[in-house]
């Protein structure tokens, strides 16, 4: 199966399975008609329903795609294995950033977050000691620029977690 | 002429310049927007004279809405929702070699945007307004729908998968307190869903962070933008053939961006999607959208400039608000003991005028400093990219929370950004999710009224002869769409 169409496949399932959600879910909405008015749960199950049917006919669309490409010998095409690794670091770095940032505070999570960042999305794995100096020294730079310009220039509070203690 | 004497002084212009600065600066950085720049500086105009204080609050709007199409380019991140539209083509032109080109076409047609606002706001304003007296509920949810059927257009071939996009950004839109009967929709018992998802999360969950993890891959590699760096363009990044050829592109996108504007609510961040597609749709070679095109640039930008300018005429001709902005410039008027309305126009005309020049330099302003930054600019892109992303994602979490001083806005784009991450890896496009996320509670506010006001009578949008041309042009170019879609696809199946 090609990944476009497997890919669809996936998309009808995801569309059927959150418009059916939906629907169950508008069911516990308190409907106050007044006049003329359709009520809060009117939309969203006439929404979730277009969803369903959409993800139906894109299946059926893909199905009958499949059907049609099934004798061109189709090829298995295989993601780029290692490519997910700096994708999911730098996920589970934003995670844990958004994470803390209001318990440990701006500046410790900020900085936490550049200097990892930097370095899971740089192309050198072991960095030399200059090289890491440099990550800490635009981190520090970074985070102290942007505290002070939020907090002092713009009257933006920002979360001091630890720091205010 | 009088507006201009009143303004010519160096205290006003100085305003002026460091409200245009103020306002790119908030425009350019992904989470942060004009409106907030608006309100932030809002205090430090009330011991300033009626004319500095407005001359400094509508150089900051406008300039913020400017500032946006900056990280559009470069970093296909939009620095405000009014400029995702200009990722399509800005930021392919930039991915292709010309980041000088992109943002020389970008500044200009801001700056048309904007003087195009302006001219109407200063010629046009009270028939504009009185055209937009006629619009009751019904035209406004008919508008709106013709609007959503855009969403069918948004796609890169796949019409089902657009359409299962922009049904998911209007169910994320109903999350929260519904309007009118203030029903609580999709809350879990988690009171900070009561408000609903922020467009901020949204936009930066959706954009920006998508874009940060999956430029982690090519960051690791080291693919720093070479191409991109290489060779300055000379002038504004265009001839004037092409600024002739274009012509028509422009005033599409100045006209509805001008439109969407007198509409409240709405604004820039879906006037900028409506125009590309009424702009695409329009053109004889639709197919150069989103190849890194000028039309796709100046559809965007031209668009939610002139939209700007839209949303002042019904403030000052009504006394109307379209949106948050013009809601503090309302209340900028007023500490000043300006009323805003039909009589505005007789008692402070003076300052009417003030306000058409202050609006006309700060567009010259903006595209002067603009321009002149923009080798600054594309100096950026020189920064290894593991530096530069890392800070924007920061700066992305820290607007995120800031819009609100809200943590939970934060945990938003999270949410935001794996949806993105999901749709980009499945092909699905982002901006019928936007568009529908935007568009949402307006329709369903306008929708209901209509509802409650007609005794749930449907055919009121049929027998309205504004709503009835709405609701027929969007539904009938939808099924045009649609067949042209499916012809299109029994065609490339036959080829296969």
């Amino acid at each position: 199966m090609k990944k476009q169409m497997r890919n669809d496949f996936i998309s009808a399932g995801i569309a059927i399975a959150f418009g059916i959600f939906v629907y169950i879910m508008s069911g516990s909405i308190v409907v106050k008609r007044k006049g003329g008015d359709i009520g809060s749960a009117f939309l969203p199950q006439l929404i979730a329903g277009i969803m369903i049917g959409l993800g139906i006919l894109l299946f059926i669309s893909t199905f009958l795609k499949l059907r049609r490409e099934t004798s061109q010998a189709p090829k298995e095409e295989k993601d780029g294995g290692k490519e997910w690794i700096p994708t999911l670091l730098s996920f589970a770095n934003i995670i844990v950033y958004v994470l803390i940032f209001k318990p440990v505070g701006f500046i410790i999570s900020t900085f936490i977050f550049l200097v990892a960042q930097m370095w899971i999305m740089s192309p050198v794995r072991k960095p030399s000691l200059k090289q890491a100096g440099i990550w800490v020294l635009i981190a520090v730079i970074t985070t102290l620029a942007i505290y002070f310009l939020f907090t002092k220039a713009f009257s933006m509070p920002l979360p001091k977690g630890i720091l205010s203690l | 002429m009088s507006g201009f004497l009143a303004i010519f002084n160096p205290g006003t212009l100085a305003l002026i310049l460091i409200g245009v600065v103020i306002g790119i600066i908030f425009g350019a950085i992904p989470g942060l927007s004009g409106t907030m720049a608006v309100a932030l500086c809002l205090p430090f105009t009330y011991s300033m004279t009626s004319v500095d204080s407005i001359s400094m609050l509508l150089a900051l709007y406008f300039g913020g809405v400017s500032g946006g199409l900056i990280a559009a380019v470069l970093l296909r991140i939009p620095g405000t929702p009014g400029s995702v539209a200009t990722i399509w083509d800005g930021g392919k032109m930039a991915e292709n070699g010309q980041p000088h080109r992109a943002l020389g076409i970008g500044i200009t047609y801001s700056m048309v945007g904007n003087l195009f606002g302006v001219a109407c706001m200063a010629f046009i304003a009270p028939q504009i307004a009185s055209f937009a007296r006629k619009f009751g509920p019904c035209e406004y949810a008919a508008v709106i729908f013709f609007a959503l059927t855009l969403i069918s257009s948004l796609s890169d071939g796949d019409m089902l998968k657009a359409l299962i996009s922009g049904c998911a950004g209007l169910l994320f839109a109903m999350v929260g307190v519904a309007p009118m009967d203030n029903v609580k929709r999709f809350t879990f018992g988690n009171p900070n869903l009561n408000s609903g998802f922020a467009l901020i999360s949204m936009m930066i969950g959706f954009f920006a962070i998508t874009e940060v993890i999956s430029g982690a891959v090519d960051a690791r590699k080291g693919n720093q933008k070479e191409a991109t760096l290489a060779g300055r363009i000379k002038g504004l990044g265009f001839t004037a053939k092409e600024f002739v050829q274009t012509l028509p592109t422009t005033l599409i996108a100045c006209v509805v961006g001008l439109g969407i504007g007198i509409l409240p609510g709405i604004g820039a961040s879906s006037a900028n999607i409506i125009a590309y597609v009424t702009c695409k749709s329009a053109s004889r070679h639709p197919e150069r959208y989103g190849t890194g095109c000028m039309e796709g640039i100046i559809a965007s930008e031209a668009s939610n400039n002139a939209c700007c300018g839209g949303t002042l005429i019904p403030l000052i001709s009504l006394g109307i608000p379209g949106d948050a902005c013009t809601a503090i410039l309302l209340g900028g008027l007023m500490i000043h003991g300006v009323v805003p309305g039909p009589l505005m126009f007789q008692n402070n005309g003076d300052l009417i005028n003030a306000m058409i020049a202050a609006l006309f330099v700060a567009s010259i302003l903006i595209f002067v400093l603009q321009l002149g930054a923009t080798k600054f600019f594309v100096k950026m892109l020189g920064l290894p990219k593991n530096v530069l992303l890392s800070i924007v994602a920061c700066l992305c979490v820290v607007g995120a929370f800031t819009n609100n001083s809200r943590i939970f806005d934060v945990y938003a784009i999270l949410l935001f950004g794996a949806i993105g991450f999901l749709f980009r890896k499945l092909k699905i496009p982002a901006a019928p999710f936007m568009l529908g996320f935007v568009l949402e509670n307006y329709f369903e506010t306008y929708f209901r009224r209509a509802m409650a006001t007609y005794a749930g009578d449907m055919s009121v949008f049929f027998r309205r002869p504004i709503s009835a041309v709405f609701i027929v042009i969007g539904i009938a170019s939808m099924i045009w769409r649609l067949v042209s879609n499916a012809r299109k696809n029994k065609t490339a199946a036959v080829k296969s």
